[in-house]
């Protein structure tokens, strides 16, 4: 019963306010990257006008959004263009069924679990040419695109906690990412936290949800939200605030979950949910955070993901790490990175996330700093991929820079 | 936190943004949606919908004559940063000139980006559309341009791009097709083919949609006018036009690059105050409600249109600090270390607001200039 499933959802009204400015189609990435996608304002408010009380079309062209989130950040209107596209890319899902290919990509966690299990050989067979033309040839995933690596040694296995009985208590929402690829961002931000006196505690967690979202399995999503709602408010009633080191995994529990959940027990959850940069940014506003910091003399190049700009918080990780004495970094200004999550690893889509991505490391090449600081995970396998510096999350920089000044301090 | 804070994004945020962080404050910019220049034709207008003039504008306004320096100053400055940004405008405040519109109707304009010329008065002229574009046509136009403009010998032709789509093209995809230079050669061979077929002899004016490249803009606009060996236009029309999003673009990436801090999907809904200061602005993001603080503020919401007023049965509404304003919408007694840019200052000279471009920038530059001013209190509020 799909058809039902998404009248009793679509409860979103506000495709009404939609003018048809285009704001949102000037902004969109990938409309201005192929012409194949049918546009935010076409596959958003437009056909849910059209579908409104009615039978639902099943359009395609949905195939090509990201769920970047530009329209949102775009309409003067305030209409929730990308949760039309998350529930049109269900549809599309759930009237086609989704390719195994897409499948393993949506599940980032599974995948996760079992690649860092046999890390070394995954790592190793993900490099060899026979393996990905075989990849390409059946699971159309591009033989060219670099995928990131796994670690045997996971967060699961070295979370460590040095604080206990804080004012303030952390649950840290590791996510897929820092989980299974970069456990040492997730060491960092327990680092971080614990200079500044904080206690972290990792709660229960599943994958957040946006992989599947952005592959239209809406129902495994909603599932994960709830899961992760039930999990985390528990520990919100306790008084801890819930943190994320990835800018997309934070966008799902403070905005996504409202959509798709749409309980008010999400909304109470979104309401403490902080990035990292912005948990630490507020410390700062608040005379509570620890500016001991050892200098670090580097010039370098910022990426703002696009699921950190929209959550609307200004860009906490450059006024943290501005913080740092000696410490000059420049927002490339780049726009998306054309990685957008599991978008980059298909065949079809490979050549708008590579036509996306050019225009990306021609700002970092144009600015030729030491690295590159981005939170996305995704947005660094593309600048891996596309760039010959260094990507570094600003937890592993902070954590660095305390490290050095007590170092400093007890030499 | 904030030295200054910028509510809004349209032309008046985003230009007082880059110039009170050109002046090395820290600067934020909260905006709940993209702005007002997407759906703008980026030509700068004196008096929105009339042909006056400098003195006209300033009586209009009811400003001093001795303002006009000034006046003068806030064009400089943004034709100097336009220049630094690669997207020159041109054009004298004191000299509006006549250009063509997507409806083929004349406007006067008082700056515009090199894509755009002024229209002459006689001659031959060719209207050029593209088969896949619909917001342009070019017989509708060029029958009310020949009405506007009796002395021109105004034609028409259509040429394909020649690209497949799957999606209806708007003016910017257009123009971001034209920036391939296969595409752009083979819709100026059509045109060739099509005037060599007519035979009307050689158009002085070509005039176009506002299509002429994105990035590649210079290098259309070059190639256009060498092929075709007369002046060639752009008409903005139907948004999105590309003279536009070159102009918001380039601004918001030097607002970003020097620094500026944009919350965005944002809507400010209210203040906190001491006395007759605000020291922190309300703001609703996606999950919760948190504030900004800053040391002084510049409310660019813009007016009706740009939803900074609202139309109440029993008078105006400001909407993103609920100021108490008079029934034209201008703020009655506003907080000391605010300061208001472009349509929020509440000027109801033409119908919802619009207050063109010069004026929108001559107030940014003045909300601008006051907001980083050492002493508290900006230019008086015109």
């Amino acid at each position: 019963m799909p058809d039902q499933m998404f009248d009793m959802t679509m409860l979103d009204d506000s495709y009404e306010k939609c003018l048809k400015c285009n704001a949102c189609v000037a902004s969109c990435p990938v409309t201005g990257a192929t012409l194949d996608f049918g546009g935010p304002k076409h596959m958003g408010p437009e056909l849910k006008r059209l579908v409104d009380n009615q039978q639902s079309i099943d359009d395609e062209r949905i195939e090509f959004c990201t769920l970047c989130g530009n329209c949102d950040l775009s309409c003067p209107e305030n209409v929730h263009i990308s949760t039309l596209t998350a529930f049109a890319k269900a549809l599309h899902t759930e009237k086609n069924g989704s390719n195994f290919r897409d499948f393993v990509l949506s599940n980032a966690e599974l995948v996760g679990k079992m690649a860092s299990a046999f890390a070394p050989v995954t790592n190793a067979a993900m490099k060899m040419k026979p393996m990905r033309k075989v990849m390409e040839k059946v699971m159309k995933i591009p033989e060219g695109r670099k995928f990131p690596k796994y670690r045997f040694k996971n967060f699961n296995l070295t979370f460590k906690n040095k604080v206990t009985g804080s004012k303030r208590k952390v649950a840290y929402f590791v996510g897929c990412y820092a989980m299974y690829n970069a456990p040492n961002v997730a060491e960092s931000f327990v680092k971080v936290m614990n200079y500044n006196g904080i206690e972290v505690v990792k709660p229960r967690q599943k994958c957040c949800g946006v992989p599947m979202l952005a592959n239209g399995r809406m129902k495994q999503a909603r599932k994960n939200a709830k899961f992760n709602i039930e999990s985390l408010l528990e520990y919100v009633r306790k008084g801890y605030d819930v943190v994320t080191t990835c800018t997309s995994c934070g966008l799902a529990l403070k905005k996504e979950y409202l959509s798709i959940d749409g309980s008010p027990e999400a909304k109470e959850l979104a309401a403490h949910v902080y990035d990292a940069d912005e948990y630490l940014r507020m410390l700062y506003d608040h005379g509570e955070f620890n500016t001991h910091l050892a200098p670090i003399k580097h010039i370098v190049g910022y990426h703002a993901p696009c699921h950190m700009r929209a959550q609307g918080m200004g860009s906490p990780a450059l006024d943290i790490l501005e913080l740092i004495p000696g410490f000059d970094i420049y927002d490339l200004g780049a726009g998306c990175c054309g990685q957008c999550g599991t978008f980059g690893f298909k065949k079809e889509k490979y050549a708008v996330s590579m036509k996306l991505g050019r225009t990306m490391a021609e700002s970092v090449k144009n600015l030729d700093a030491d690295y590159t600081v981005t939170e996305c995970g995704m947005c660094k396998n593309q600048l891996d991929q596309l760039t010959d510096k260094e990507v570094r999350h600003p937890m592993q920089i902070l954590a660095e820079s305390y490290e050095h000044a007590r170092h400093l301090q007890t030499v | 936190m904030y030295d200054v804070v910028v509510i809004g994004q349209g032309l008046s945020g985003m230009l007082a943004a880059i110039w009170a962080k050109e002046k090395g404050k820290r600067t934020a910019l909260i905006m709940s949606g993209a702005g007002k220049i997407l759906q703008s034709t980026g030509v700068l207008d004196l008096i929105p919908g009339s042909d006056g003039t400098l003195e006209d504008w300033m009586k209009l306004y009811q400003m001093d004559l001795w303002v006009k320096p000034e006046v003068m100053q806030a064009v400089d400055k943004f034709k100097l940063l336009m220049r630094e940004l690669g997207y020159a405008y041109e054009g004298d405040p004191g000299h509006p000139v006549p250009i063509v519109t997507g409806s083929g109707h004349i406007k006067y304009t008082a700056l515009y980006p090199e894509t755009v010329s002024p229209v002459p008065g006689s001659g031959r002229a060719v209207v050029v559309g593209f088969r896949e574009l619909a917001d342009f046509q070019p017989s509708f136009i060029s029958k009310n341009l020949q009405n506007d403009r009796p002395g021109l010998r105004v034609s028409a032709l259509s040429v394909r791009v020649g690209a497949e789509s799957r999606r209806v093209l708007t003016q910017l995809d257009v123009a971001r097709l034209l920036d391939q230079e296969d595409i752009r050669e083979n819709c100026l061979n059509q045109i060739k083919n099509e005037l060599r077929h007519r035979k009307t002899g050689q158009p002085d004016f070509f005039i176009f949609p506002s299509s002429l490249g994105y990035k590649q803009w210079p290098e259309t606009l070059r190639r256009f006018s060498e092929a075709l060996g007369a002046t060639v236009t752009e008409a903005p029309g139907i948004p999105p036009n590309a003279t536009a999003i070159r102009l918001n673009n380039l601004l918001k990436l030097k607002a970003i690059r020097s620094g500026v801090r944009f919350y965005g999907d944002t809507t400010v809904i209210g203040a906190n105050r001491d006395n007759h200061t605000i020291r922190s602005v309300i703001i609703r993001m996606v999950n919760r409600t948190t504030e900004v603080a800053g040391s002084r503020f510049i409310l660019a919401t813009g007016g009706v249109l740009g939803g900074g007023l609202e139309v109440l049965p029993t008078g105006m509404r400001e909407t993103a600090l609920h100021l108490e304003t008079d029934s034209q919408g201008r703020p009655v007694n506003p907080p000391d270390n605010l300061y208001l840019a472009g349509a929020s200052r509440g000027e109801q000279l033409t119908r919802n607001g619009i207050v063109g471009g010069i004026y929108t920038l001559v107030s940014s530059y003045e909300a601008a200039y006051g907001a980083c001013k050492p002493v508290r209190g900006g230019m008086k509020n015109a």
